[in-house]
Parts: structure tokens; sequence; C-alpha cells
């Protein structure tokens, strides 16, 4: 056995989110205990294209707009608690990272203004702000500002249970991935913070390779529920070609500008004012006319941004993809040449996988409604977004909501004592995870993982209807069967079969409830597409699905939107 | 489709007395990369072959290598025939590709490389300009590609922090809101011992000589 460690709030995810929370419960007296998969600051904080929501920036502009953008761009399917408190607290977002060494682009004279704000879709008021090294400087920020903190960390370490003790989170227990050795840690408060889980649909997806949504099941198992696990978004705009290209991020709609152009393969336009329309919108569009048979011979659709470098606007456009886009750029020269690289070619585009707005439901605190001492904060909590997030959002709520939970967690735990671990569930799962390494069978586990992400792109992905959806569940239990006869070397220092083969016994069940809820909301609403419910239900009888663990089984269910502050009627 | 041959440097410090070369047999994708033929072994070949990568396209600096003796980022370097892959050299080496981070983010972590303000901030937001060369500095990967490429540089060898401490301290250097006397950490991490080769070559071309060396060596 390896480490064993005691905290009063331990943080599983070192992103923006895990690390905000770490600190705020630090600041709070509490002793924080921070365990990632990748080195710390790492994870698609690091990788975004560091666009950050700044409400207010303009003077017209306020937290009660941003609060209605959210939940129109949502489709009413939010929380309006979760919006409200973001809306109010985003600007914090912003002085909490500068306080902590950021640099957003600023005007001439220094400040940050209407100039440099760009309006990204759904927006109604230009209120995103740029940093000129992108999502690598957030990055910097936050790995700094836990190494400031002084609060312990342990890096390339993967959880792969939370421990219950009376309905209560009792610590953690995973995979030290460089050394092999499995550790322990008993906390008062858990917070997870393990961002999303596009990974479950590789290639189709810009996320890091480490993102397979483990947070949504620790959780799951350890009682908590989960809301909308259906809404899956699919950016609109990423590379299709070559092969290692595919899935790459080029674009969300602001992308299009003033005079930018959709077109199917024959040349015609089938979407028009899609810069100021949400990534669902513009998704839905080109998802739907590639099925109808008019996509490209790569499966996607070409973005014409020539006539953009004609107009001043389009021109902004195009200087942000020289500076603080360049990464974007950089792929699309890679994939397509100099020339696309230019705007001097179309771009062949197609969603991809890049943010899940479902996931663990929580109160404006992170707090889950079950177990009492389980929170979540960041892409792994589900709700604020409804069916579809608006761009620069998140880069705002990982830091409002991971600052909120870590202060709240941080206050709670006082007086608490550590509890033990309960050595049963302990035992139970140190001989599942040593049992993996060095067994002889037959599939090794990353093929049976790109068999789970070909079934997700092709049955539960951006199209889905009910024989497909059926059908990719089928195609799960043949995958769990599969993972009994798995085979893994018995290397111990980063055996790479072995974290496959614990990831997938987590990436598998998450599979079963995007696919359950697919099912259950007969629908189409935000990233839900259903090819046989083609149209929105009425929003009178606006219903969020639920999943949690009930009698050992996987139970879903539906409950009424509350529209606490902005009934769908006011539009 | 073509087929190539490549050949990557294996060792597990747990079962082998040294390093090893091993021959693999790869198929040659359309402008196919170094990292599609890692995956490729990795998925059909050998799943016992130690490698990282994260993002895919050149922002996580995770999947960096030598490749025919040149550090670079395996998702950015395309495919050719007869290529050797060996893991970043000076550093430390967990197993086959795979180099021990942790290290160099320790040493770093006694510099303060993080911003240090001694006046809170004059307004929030605050007012104030960022020169480009601190952005520049900024963009820095963290891939440790120009530990690797250095000569002078070995993790082993305290009294020079390389390349990737310079950048890293520069940028902070640079920064108006910065207080600290970051010339004399840099100094003290032994600058003045650069053989001013400019092999440290950047994976996205941040002009580490000019930027971070030069301006602290006279």
């Amino acid at each position: 056995m390896g480490e064993h460690f005691e905290c009063d709030v331990l943080v599983i995810g070192g992103g923006g989110a895990g690390i905000a929370a770490a600190l705020a419960a630090s600041a709070e007296g509490a002793r924080a205990f921070l365990v990632t998969k990748e080195p710390a600051g790492y994870g698609n904080t690091r990788l975004s294209a560091g666009l950050l929501a700044y409400p207010g920036l303009l003077a017209e502009d306020d937290p009660e707009k941003f609060f209605r953008d959210i939940i129109v761009g949502g489709e009413f399917l939010s929380n309006q608690e979760l919006a409200y408190t973001l809306a109010q607290e985003a600007s914090q977002a912003s002085f909490f990272l500068e306080q902590e060494g950021l640099a957003l682009e600023r005007d001439d004279s220094g400040r940050l203004s209407s100039q440099v704000a760009i309006k990204l879709g759904g927006h109604s008021i230009s209120r995103t702000l740029m940093n000129f090294s992108g999502g690598i400087g957030f990055g910097q920020v936050i790995k700094g500002a836990l190494i400031k903190s002084g609060s312990r960390f342990l890096s390339q370490a993967l959880v792969t249970k939370l421990l219950v003790t009376n309905d209560r989170v009792v610590g953690a227990i995973g995979l030290k991935i460089s050394t092999g050795e499995i550790f322990t840690v008993a906390a008062s408060q858990t917070i997870l913070a393990t961002g999303g889980g596009g990974w479950l649909y590789y290639p189709h997806t810009d996320v890091n390779r480490t993102t397979t949504g483990d947070g949504y099941i620790l959780a799951y198992e350890a009682g908590a529920d989960l809301i909308d696990m259906e809404q899956v978004q699919f950016i609109p705009f990423a590379l299709t070609h070559p092969k290692s290209m595919v899935g790459i991020v080029c674009g969300e709609p602001f992308t299009v500008g003033p005079r930018g152009k959709i077109l199917n393969d024959d040349g015609q336009e089938f979407i028009i004012g899609a810069s100021v329309k949400t990534r669902a919108q513009v998704s839905k569009a080109i998802i739907l006319e590639v099925e109808r048979g008019r996509g490209t011979k790569y499966g996607g659709v070409k973005l014409d941004l020539r006539e953009n470098k004609q107009d001043p606007d389009g021109q902004r456009i195009k200087k942000t993809y020289e500076t603080t886009l360049k990464a974007l750029s950089d792929s699309v020269r890679f994939a397509y040449g100099h020339r696309a690289e230019d705007w001097e070619e179309p771009w062949d585009v197609y969603p991809t996988a890049h943010y899940f707005m479902g996931g663990v439901r929580i109160d404006v605190n992170g707090r889950c409604s079950h177990p009492k001492n389980l929170y979540a904060v960041g892409e792994v909590s589900g709700g604020l977004h409804g069916g579809n997030r608006l761009g620069s959002v998140s880069l705002a709520e990982i830091f409002v909501f991971g600052l909120r939970a870590g202060r709240y967690a941080g206050r709670t735990q006082e007086g608490e004592a550590i509890p033990p671990l309960p050595q049963k569930q302990v035992a139970t799962e140190i001989e599942r995870i040593s049992s993996l390494r060095g067994i002889r069978g037959h599939y090794r586990p990353v093929n049976l993982i790109r068999r789970l992400q070909k079934t997700m792109w092709d049955c539960a992905g951006p199209v889905r209807e009910e024989a497909r959806l059926r059908k990719g569940e089928q195609i799960l239990q043949a995958i769990e069967a599969q993972m009994k006869e798995m085979k893994i070397s018995s290397l111990k220092r980063w055996n790479g079969e072995w974290v496959d083969a614990l990831e997938l016994s987590l990436m598998l069940p998450l599979a079963r409830m995007i696919i359950r809820s697919s099912q259950v909301r007969t629908e189409s609403r935000g990233a839900h597409i259903r090819l046989d419910f083609p149209q929105k239900d009425d929003d009178q009888n606006l219903r969020n699905t639920i999943i949690r663990k009930s009698s050992q089984e996987m139970a879903i269910l539906t409950e009424r939107v509350s529209f606490s502050r902005l009934h769908p009627q006011e539009l | 489709m073509e087929q190539v041959k490549i050949f990557i440097e294996r060792f597990d410090p747990d079962n082998d007395l040294s390093p090893y070369l091993q021959e693999f047999i790869v198929p040659k994708e359309d402008r196919g990369t170094v990292l599609e033929a890692l995956l490729f072994v990795y998925e059909q070949i050998d799943s016992t072959l130690g490698f990282q990568f994260g993002c895919r396209f050149k922002n996580c600096g995770l999947c960096a290598i030598e490749i025919n003796g040149i550090p670079q980022l395996a998702c950015t370097t395309r495919l050719k025939a007869s290529m050797y892959l060996r893991p970043l050299r000076h550093l430390p080496r967990i197993r086959d590709l795979i180099i021990d981070r942790e290290p160099i983010d320790s040493y770093l972590s006694q510099f303060t490389p993080y911003l240090g303000r001694q006046r809170p901030p004059n307004g929030e937001p605050e007012t104030f300009i960022q020169p480009q060369i601190a952005k520049i500095l900024e963009t820095c990967r963290e891939c440790l590609c120009c530990l690797s490429a250095c000569p002078h540089y070995d993790y082993r060898k305290l009294e020079f922090g390389g390349p990737y401490a310079f950048v890293k301290l520069a940028r902070f250097h640079y920064d108006p809101r910065d207080s600290i006397d970051r010339k004399a950490q840099i100094s003290s991490l032994g600058v003045k011992q650069c053989r001013e080769c400019q092999k440290c070559r950047c994976v996205v071309a941040i002009p580490i000589y000019q930027l971070a060396i030069s301006p602290f060596i006279g």
C-alpha cells in the first residue's frame, strides 16, 4: 500500500475550479489537499482559448442582461439560481485571476474597456475579454497560486472511488500513476472539480486526454444526483482532416463575423446570421445539413471567411486570430495550409464534443443535496448552462463557484474530526485496482475504449434517435462483457493499460447515463438533437432529466424546471 | 498505405539493465504525425509503450520527446521513415518516453514562480500596460524541450537553472506589477554560465536567448 493523507477539505481535480476551491478552503484555515490526474494547473482550463466573460464592462451591460443571456442561451433548462449567482459574481473571476498575475488584453491606455471586449454567440452585448497567451496564461496563474499557497497536492493521481460511511463522503482512494502505488485520503469535506467527459467522443473532441468524466461517476456512486446528462455541447467549428487533426477546434459562432458564410457541399448558404447565434443553434444547422446528405467528402461543411477581410469588424476578428487566438490559426495552418490560415480558402468544419452542460446537481455553494459534505464545481457540475453554454462563461464559472465551494467547505469543516476510513471498502477497492495489473485476457483496454468512443459518436453524438440509442446501450453491454477479459501487463510505473482499464470502468457508466438521458428527453432542446423528436416540447412542461443510484440500479426521472426568476412567457 | 519503420527507445528501470531501441512498423497516414504513430503502436502493437500526450495540438506540451535528436512536440511533427524517438535528455526519466516533471517544478517553486506583488492592484480592474515581451514569454507551453536542447543543462546540476527557468522568471521581470528582483534571481540561477550557443530553440518560437538570457548576462 502506498501513502495515506489526511485533510479537512479534499479537492479532486487540478484545473481552475479545483485550485480556486483549494485556495478558498485554505484561506478559511482549513487544511486543503488537492489530487489531480495531470500536473497541477493542467487540464482544459489551460487548453482553453482563454476567453473570459466580464458582465458590466460596457455601460449598457449589467448582471441582469447577462443572466437573461445565460437562461435564453440555455433554452430555459438552467437552474436559475446558479445562473443568477454567476451573473452577479462573474466579474470576481477576472479580479481574482489578475490579482494572481493574469494580464488580460487591455486598450492603449491600459484599461479593460469596451474597445477590447468581443461579442460571442448568444451574448446580447460585448462582454468577453481575451488573453494574449490564451488559456496557457490561466493555467500558469492557477499553478502559481497553488504553489504560493503552500497547499499540499498530489499530481498524476487517479481517484477511482469516494469512500462513504453513513451517507457521508469520508475520503477517497486511487492510483498514483507514475509509481503504481495505491493511495488513500481521509477528509471531512470533498470537492469534485474533475471537469467534463469529452474524451468519450475521441477523436471528435477538442478536450484533453484525461477528460474522461471521472467525477460524474464518483459522485453517482456516492449517492449524488446528476442532471441533464444528455446535454453535451458540440462546438460548431472543428477540423475534419487529416486524421490526426479530426475534432480539433478552430472557432465558435463569433468566428463567422459580419460577412462569413457557412456553405454546404453545393456552395449553398444554409444558415445566416450565425455569428450571433448560440453554439447549439449553429451546430444543429450544420449537423442536420450533413444528415440530409449535403456535406462535403469529409463529412463537414464549408466555413468561408474571405469576405470578412473587406469589413472592419471582420478584420478585427482576423486580428484576434493572429494574436490571442493564434493557437486556433496554427491548427488551421497545420491541417489545411497557409491559404486557409490567411482566410483565402474556406475551412472544412464539423462540430466536435467540447463541453458537458449536464453534471452533478448542486446548489449555489456547490453543494450536493446528498451526500451533504460532497461538492461539485466547474464542468463536472450541472444545471448552470441548461441546454447550451455561451462562450467565455465557463472560465468565469470555475472561479466563482470554485471559490464559493472552497469557502463554504472550509468553514463547514471547523471542529469536525476526520472520520476513519471504512476498512472493508478500502480493502475491496485495493483488491479491485490491484487485480487488474497483470491480468491475462484477450482485449487491450485501449481497444475497448476506442470501441466505446466510436459508439458514443455514432449512437449518442451530435444526432440521436431511439434505434441508435438502443444500439449504443447494446454495444456498451458487449464492452462490459469484454472488460472481464482484458489483458494488462504487470508493469508498475506508468502502466497505460492499467490506467485505461480504471478510466474505462468510469467511462462506461457515464456513457450509459448519456444514452439513458438522451432516451428520456423526447424532444430536441439545446445541444440535444433527436431526429425522431425534432421539435421542442412546450416550454410550460419543461423538465430536467435526473439520474441517481437507487437500489444498485441507475434510476432516471424527470423534474419540472423551476422558473424562479425568468419565465419563458416573459420573452 | 505506406508502412515506415521507426525506432523507439525503451527502458523500464524495474526490469531493464539499460535502454534499448525497439523497431516498429507503422502506417504513414496522409500528413501523419509522430503522435499518431505512437498511438498506433500503443493501440495495435505494444500497449506497454510509455508515452504522454494531452491536447493533440501544441498547447499542453506533454508529448515533448526527442525526434532524431531534436526535442520537439510529437503532435506537431510529421512522421518520416526511420525516425528515432527518445525521451527528452537531461531530465529524469520514469519509463520509456515519459520524463518526470515534478523535480523541475519543485526546483522552480523556490524562486517565487508567480507574481510577486508588493502593492495591491490600483483598482478593480487595474490599469496597467503589460509589455509585449512579458506576453510572449507567457506563451511558454512548459514542454521542457529547451532544457533538453541546451548542451549545458542537466537537472542534477542545480547551479544552472536552464532556459526554461530563465523564461519563467524573465516573464515576471517584464511585468510592471512584479516587485521581486528577478534579475538577481536569474543571475543566481547561473545565467552567466550560458554559452550563448542559442541551441535552446522553442517549439512555439519564443526567442529565448534574445528575451530571457542575453538581457540578463551583462
